[in-house]
């Protein structure tokens, strides 16, 4: 299929879920109060854009995620990558990491609430804590991966070990790497919001969380609209760069 | 004889392990020490007390229970729905032209956004909840369903053909076959994203389960109490993924890459 | 009596982007007769597998008609038994449910089913390894359970796709002969696309050189090389010699004209 009709058959399918939502609102069938039309929620999504308030809590959501998932990259990639060059750190990690793994790391976030409070840094951490299994995986399989015979290749070519790091294990395993980093970033959505509406405090989830229990269904409508934007957004500009780093492979 | 296969036994796990263990003795250490507030950091001692007088004098297994039931629930819909959802995207093109720029699309958005909605329409029982794990798992049990379908070698199907074997039927004779090794990796996803999201939804809004557990003795810094929902809830999570890699083993035995031992990650 | 007839088939495919016509094959007809065993050489792409699968009833013709004892046949069926070069077995099922599967679609009693089964075990020397997964085998032994399965469909016609290609020099020397035991006891009829000449010689009857693509038969030649066909005393035969660098040219030529 080509992908000029790949993209009409996707506006087309898109095009109909919003038409019958917009149908089912206005027709009655499901009534206003439960589910405001399409357009109306639209409407409201942008209108709430423009207020001060609304705004402030963007921005507190946009810099927890933004720090949050920033230091998780900068933690668990290297970690990963030493895991898979170094057997006794794979040993001593491994079965850490295998009995955490099935943790929801959102079962960490009321307890980290009570150590740090309810403000930014507990939600930071759990950022961290929710992303950090799955990058050092995919970091440690995008090292594991790379093929043998490249390394000893560039050693027998007499490339140091910090070259061979940076210039053939790195870039060889960014495409694993990237790959995790996309899974990571929608964990890291859902950590960001959930710890929100746990935390009732300040930010996306708590602004939505909030609209609910006031019966401000219009609201909540609208706030669902931008938080998937959002999200559809990162993640375009995500594929984006890693299609632009990437394309060698 | 068998004195010393539980020492040996013992031993490999002990070798193993030791990390958790070194790092579960230090933190006994520290609680007890006074040098961290043990309200923040009970003993791992008291944890392992309170989960007991919890289960016999406590409602944790009525907790659990809720928990558990909603997950299953929601998880065992999204698979009977996903599954020959999948198998059927990937043997019609219209099907798939209609969906799959839905299932790429939905599947960055962070779906915890529907579940206030989701509220409004069902309350804060348990149908909200079912319908938010359904909703989580079934993206990425479709996804690879859809994904081993797709590239069901033409001659096998043919050969099926050849056999007298009717359209229709390929789809489950052959098709299902095929892509059950697929199935099992979006199933074992979708087996992580649930427990996730029961223990999230009941942590946001819940009067029962897991979750609500956790949030009810946070309140009244009942610490203890919260290593416990954790611990009951990883606990299952490990038991739920053991169970499903043994089944895995057996339902895979005639797959090339099923090995007789499977590693930690 | 002519078990097989195809009548001016031709294929022609849109490929590519921009829908480009191309013609797979041209106006092909062929007569097979009964229990004969046929082989098509041809260089690379010219059309001879796709033939294969428009006999089979996998694709349809862009024109013409295929007719198997007089009637017409436009989709797969138990007929026409298919054996693939990637031997497409199904993974899942032991070697003996492999067999099985076609015997399941027929209306029998269950031990009935299992002693035709044993019996095209036995024919094709798979004795003690009936419940062996596909993964377990080697290739030789991959393409005898799918001999074994499709005879077990006793279809009218064996239509066999490079079966052994995928298979080690020596391993297809020595298949080849049990295919020809095999299809002693048989006599099937069977229709056989091969990229290699000797094979071709040794196993048929007859045997079509195809054209470079758009495909058609070029010619047909008779192998009139008396059976069994024993190999250490038929390659010294001239009339061997004189088939094979007949075809071995003919091939060439026609690969040539290609480009």
């Amino acid at each position: 299929m080509s992908k000029r009709n790949r993209i009409v058959y996707a506006i087309f399918s898109v095009v109909s879920v919003f038409l019958l939502w917009e149908g089912l609102s206005r027709t009655g069938w499901i009534p206003h109060e439960v589910l405001p039309p399409f357009t109306t929620s639209l409407q409201g999504s942008f209108e709430l854009m423009a207020t001060e308030e609304f705004s402030r809590h963007l921005f507190a959501s946009s810099c927890r995620w933004a720090i949050g998932f920033s230091i998780s990259l900068i933690l668990s990639i290297p970690i990963g990558i030493y895991m898979a060059r170094s057997r006794r750190v794979y040993n001593f990690l491994d079965p850490i990491l295998t009995l955490t793994y099935p943790v929801p790391k959102a079962a960490m976030i009321p307890i980290l609430m009570l150590w740090m409070g309810a403000g930014d840094l507990s939600k930071v951490t759990v950022i961290v804590i929710g992303c950090f299994i799955p990058l050092v995986i995919s970091a440690y399989h995008g090292a594991q991966g790379v093929e043998t015979s490249l390394i000893w290749s560039a050693r027998a070519m007499g490339m140091g070990e910090r070259t061979i790091l940076f210039r053939i294990l790195l870039p060889a395993s960014l495409p694993t790497i990237f790959s995790g980093v996309r899974m990571a970033l929608a964990i890291s959505l859902i950590v960001v919001l959930g710890s929100e509406m746990i935390a009732r405090q300040s930010g996306l989830g708590y602004y939505l969380f909030n609209s609910l229990e006031m019966g401000l269904y219009q609201t909540t409508y609208s706030v669902l609209i931008i938080i998937s934007g959002i999200g559809l957004l990162l993640d375009l500009i995500f594929s984006l760069i890693m299609r632009k780093v990437l394309i060698w492979s | 004889m068998k004195k010393k296969n539980i020492f040996l036994t013992f031993k490999k796990i002990l070798s193993r392990y030791y990390s958790v263990f070194l790092i579960l003795l230090f933190w006994e250490m520290v609680s007890r020490s006074g040098l961290i507030n043990p309200i923040l950091l009970p003993p791992v001692s008291k944890i392992v007390i309170r989960f007991f007088e919890l289960l016999v004098f406590g409602k944790l297994l009525y907790h659990t229970g809720q928990s558990m039931f909603r997950m299953w629930i929601g998880l065992g819909l999204a698979t009977l729905v996903g599954v020959p959802l999948g198998i059927l995207m990937a043997r019609s093109s219209m099907l798939r032209s209609f969906l799959e720029p839905l299932l790429g699309l939905g599947f960055p958005i962070p779906k915890i956004g529907i579940y206030p909605v989701l509220i409004i329409f069902f309350g804060v029982l348990h149908s909200s909840k079912i319908v938010l794990i359904f909703i989580e798992a079934a993206f990425p049990i479709i996804m690879a369903t859809f994904n081993g379908a797709l590239f069901v070698e033409q001659k096998m199907i043919w050969t099926a053909e050849s056999m007298g074997t009717k359209k229709q039927k390929v789809l489950w004779k052959i098709v299902l076959p095929l892509t059950l090794p697929h199935v099992f990796m979006g199933f074992r996803i979708g087996l992580i994203v649930s427990l996730i999201v029961v223990f999230l939804s009941e942590m946001i809004a819940s009067a029962e389960g897991l979750g609500h557990l956790m949030m009810s003795s946070s309140r009244v810094f009942r610490s203890a109490d919260m290593f416990v929902a954790i611990g009951m809830i990883s606990f299952l999570g490990l038991l739920f993924d053991r169970i499903f890699l043994w089944l895995r083993r057996r339902a895979l035995r005639w797959h090339p890459e099923t090995t007789s031992h499977e590693e930690g990650f | 009596m002519t078990k097989l007839v195809v009548q001016k088939v031709s294929k022609t495919y849109k490929s590519g982007k921009e829908g480009k016509e191309v013609e797979a094959l041209e106006g092909v007809d062929l007569e097979i007769k009964e229990g004969e065993f046929f082989s098509i050489i041809g260089p690379s792409g010219c059309g001879k597998s796709t033939l294969l699968y428009i006999i089979g009833g996998f694709i349809p013709p862009s024109n013409g008609a295929i007719l198997v004892n007089g009637k017409g046949v436009t989709s797969p069926g138990i007929d026409r038994g298919i054996v693939f070069q990637e031997f497409a077995l199904f993974p899942w099922k032991t070697v003996i449910q492999n067999i099985l599967y076609g015997l399941e679609q027929r209306k029998m009693v269950k031990n009935e089913r299992v002693k035709i089964a044993e019996k095209y075990i036995e024919m094709t020397g798979l004795r003690g390894m009936e419940n062996l997964y596909p993964k377990e085998l080697s290739g030789g032994m991959k393409q005898r359970v799918a001999i074994a399965r499709t005879l077990a469909c006793d279809p009218e016609i064996l239509l066999m796709d490079e079966p052994f290609g995928s298979l080690d020099a020596q391993t297809r020397v020595f298949m080849q002969d049990e295919l020809l035991r095999i299809w002693d006891e048989t006599r099937k009829t069977v229709l056989f696309v091969t990229h290699s000449i000797e094979e071709a010689v040794h196993l048929s009857d007859r045997v079509a050189i195809f054209s470079h693509r758009p495909g058609k038969i070029k010619e047909i030649l008779l192998i009139d090389i008396p059976r069994p066909r024993i190999r250490e005393e038929e390659v010294s035969r001239s009339q061997y010699i004189k088939l094979i660098n007949y075809l071995w040219k003919a091939v060439e030529r026609e690969a040539k004209g290609f480009f």
